[in-house]
């Protein structure tokens, strides 16, 4: 009896041992006694020595090229193409060949990557350019390319079309020099009929991309002419645009083609970095003249943080952020509003590895592919300087007990 | 069944840092909710015998009372709501293991001993607490989480001589120890702003030391003294130094009367001198005043073999965010089970708290269960 009694009772104790001490907190009265404040602040002299630098990435590496007329900054854009054959298959096997006798026509394939978002149709027009043009050829070296008398055609782009494969047909003598230049080709295109932009993809290595095919009549054995196709692609891209204004004393640049970065260096007190917890913190930057590039394009600003700060050749890292808002801006070409980035996890980061210099880059998200650049306000300007603007509560101050 | 309950007893004893009190809406003031250093036998008697039983480490010299080695632990849970601030909190449950002793006696000599851990203090909560807050021009949404879990922990190593079968002096040496995880979270509605945990090991430690002595007047009618003297309790945190405290005065007093075998009166008062932690955390101290009063029923030869205990307490709380000391007020009732030939005891009490003053009010139950073996 009794025994079966204590298991009763243990049973019983072991039902009740499920625990739930979460309540809602009556403070002042019953809470404990820590205190938990919030502050804001803007430090203004939380940004120094800060510079920026140029070259990161060419345009002729960047995976798109723009094409772009009727804001700050034309673009053109510059393609060479492998050379074509001398001659063309004509029978069974890949050793009877024959001379190409005429050309009727190329067609070129391009593929767009994005354009401006007008609903309206954009036309390119197509110029022959020197074929052994290269990237070291300079929007004025090129510009007496871009005339009339060396136009070869239109690259019409629908109204609907936002991305994928365009085509244009080029007639057969657009190429006049064809064989003296070894059977290269070069072209450029320029936005002529409508303000904006278009960027096409360049990816070398996908011939998809980018190619020029030959339609032509071929000599064969018999004395008869056959149709014949040759299909050469890319060898190289870029795009040009007159060279902007140098750059200011108290200027900082982001951007544009080749790209630039802009580094900055925290000087936020110890009591904030060290001895706070960073709930939110924004870098806030004053334009210090409107956002260049093409009408619609936007600069998307991307801040990261070094992992050592050599100066121009800091790496930088990529810190895993859940908010996709956090370390980016997106600046309109034209702008002149003022910019703010939210770097909330990159100076937590500097919280969390002491050893980490504390500062940042500010890099173009996808760089040298558009002209499209941010000029800001220095720590060196009169009138705007960069600044951080810093939530934070201060470690959490413990009454006795 | 024996092996069984000699594993739960051994299970029961072996985390004694982990040993907590019952929980309160009055343990977030001060150094906490102050444990109550008795077993469940002397729980089932409102803490009315506690002065005289040797399994309560209250007055060293009852440990005299130990004329066999003796090891107990206790479990209890408590069931709780209460009212604040006109809001109205209910469901609240905790188990902890707030007591356990190993005892007994030098064999051939009258001097025993014990070993014991009770709670000194719990600090034990979890409080989740919304308001808005205005951060750049803007009003957020925001839920502060405060969770503490822990207590201190009072470790006691006692000696008690029985100089004669009517008196018997005792002293211990007290060393409190323990922590307490504090951990606060602080979530915002707007995702611009990141959440933050800030989580901090708050350590305690004192020393103190305690004397006593039983007295047996007359067969009928024993009396009971003791006194317990902490130095100053530290706290540390983080491993970093953040204050001490002095730690209260304790005076105990008892009386217990057998008018019959079958009947026996006992009532224990505790003075304690808490003002002096005036200040920490923010609340008021006071002096305590702790008075009960219990019954035993029964459990001896020629009467019921399962005795029947109920009591009654008065007590005051040391820690109040007014100037208003709360009181409490608990019914008790429970009984011992012998098994095994009177080597296994299995007490159980429980007990019906109210709890009111400085704002609030608060309604408990506590039910607690201790296993004894005696090999």
């Amino acid at each position: 009896m009794a025994e079966r009694l204590a298991w009763l009772s243990l049973v019983f104790l072991a039902a009740a041992c499920g625990e739930e001490v979460s309540a809602p907190g009556m403070c002042p009265d019953f809470c404990p006694d820590v205190r938990i404040s919030i502050r804001d602040s803007v430090f203004p002299a939380s940004i120094v020595r800060d510079s920026s630098y140029r070259g990161y990435v060419a345009p002729y590496s960047a995976p798109t090229l723009q094409v772009s007329n009727g804001g700050t900054v034309e673009s053109r854009g510059v393609f060479r193409f492998s050379a074509f054959q001398e001659e063309l298959q004509v029978g069974s096997s890949a050793s009877q060949t024959g001379p190409v006798v005429a050309t009727d026509s190329f067609r070129l394939n391009v593929t767009l990557a994005r354009r401006t978002d007008e609903g309206q149709v954009l036309e390119l027009a197509v110029f022959r350019l020197p074929a052994d043009v290269d990237t070291a050829a300079s929007f004025g070296d090129l510009d007496p390319f871009f005339q009339d008398s060396t136009a070869i055609g239109i690259l019409a782009i629908a109204d609907t079309v936002d991305d994928g494969q365009v085509s244009a047909i080029l007639p057969g003598d657009a190429f006049p020099t064809l064989e003296a230049d070894s059977f290269r080709v070069g072209i450029g295109f320029a936005l002529r009929s409508a303000v904006g932009f278009a960027d096409f993809v360049t990816i070398n290595a996908d011939p998809s991309s980018g190619s020029l095919t030959r339609y032509a009549q071929v000599d064969s054995a018999d004395g008869e002419l056959a149709a014949r196709t040759d299909e050469v692609t890319l060898s190289m891209d870029n795009f040009v645009f007159p060279a902007l204004a140098p750059l200011g004393a108290a200027q900082l640049t982001v951007g544009g083609a080749p790209a630039a970065r802009a580094f900055l260096r925290s000087a936020l007190p110890a009591y904030v970095v060290d001895s706070s917890n960073v709930l939110r913190a924004t870098l806030i930057m004053v334009p210090s003249e409107p956002v260049s590039g093409a009408p619609g394009d936007t600069v998307f600003l991307i801040a990261k943080a070094l992992a050592t700060d050599v100066g121009p050749k800091s790496p930088v890292i990529e810190i895993d952020v859940d908010t996709l808002s956090l370390g980016t801006a997106d600046v309109p070409v034209g702008s002149t509003d003022t910019v703010r980035i939210d770097i909330t996890h990159i100076v937590r980061s500097w919280t969390q590895n002491p050893d980490r210099p504390r500062s940042l880059a500010l890099v173009a998200q996808t760089e040298a592919a558009s002209a499209a650049e941010f000029r800001f306000h220095s720590s060196e300007s009169a009138s705007a300087v960069p600044v951080l603007q810093v939530t934070y509560s201060p470690l959490i101050e413990r009454g006795g007990g | 069944m024996r092996r069984g309950l000699a594993v739960l007893v051994v299970l029961l004893s072996i985390h004694p840092a982990e040993g907590r009190g019952q929980n309160s809406v009055y343990g977030v003031l001060g150094i906490g909710f102050p444990g109550r250093p008795i077993s469940t036998r002397a729980r089932a008697t409102a803490g009315g015998i506690a002065s005289f039983d040797a399994r309560s480490p209250l007055n060293p010299a009852s440990v005299a009372g130990f004329r066999r080695v003796m090891v107990t632990a206790s479990t209890g849970t408590t069931l709780w709501n209460y009212t604040a601030l006109d809001s109205a909190v209910d469901g609240l449950s905790q188990t902890r293991s707030p007591m356990g002793l190993i005892g007994g006696w030098f064999r051939g000599t009258p001097v025993s001993f014990a070993l014991s851990f009770s709670t000194y203090a719990e600090r034990t909560w979890d409080l989740v607490t919304e308001d808005t807050v205005t951060i750049r021009g803007e009003s957020i949404a925001s839920t502060r989480r405060l969770k503490s879990n822990g207590g201190i922990v009072d470790l006691r190593a006692a000696l008690a001589y029985r100089l004669s079968s009517r008196l018997s002096l005792g002293a211990a040496f007290h060393m409190l120890g323990g922590s307490s995880s504090l951990t606060t979270r602080r979530n915002f509605s707007s995702v611009d702003y990141i959440s933050y945990v800030e989580s901090n090991r708050v350590a305690f430690s004192g020393l103190g030391v305690s004397a006593g002595l039983v007295a047996t007047l007359d067969p009928r009618l024993t009396f009971a003294l003791a006194v317990r003297s902490d130095d100053r309790l530290e706290i540390e945190v983080d491993s970093a130094p953040a204050g001490s405290f002095d730690l209260p005065w304790s005076f105990v007093g008892g009386m217990f009367i057998v008018p019959v075998p079958a009947l026996r009166f006992s009532s224990t008062v505790v003075r304690q001198t808490w003002s002096d932690m005036a200040g920490i955390g923010a609340a008021n101290a006071f002096d305590t005043w702790d008075v009960s009063a219990g019954v035993e029923l029964g459990g001896t030869q020629g009467t019921t073999k399962l005795p029947l205990s109920l009591g009654f307490r008065y007590a005051q709380l040391p820690f109040s965010p007014t100037t208003e000391q709360p009181r409490e007020i608990n019914f008790t009732g429970g009984s011992t089970l012998l098994m095994a030939a009177d080597r296994v005891m299995f007490d159980f009490s429980v007990e019906r708290i109210l709890r009111r003053g400085g704002g609030a009010e608060e309604w408990a139950w506590f039910l607690s269960a201790a296993l004894t073996i005696r090999p």
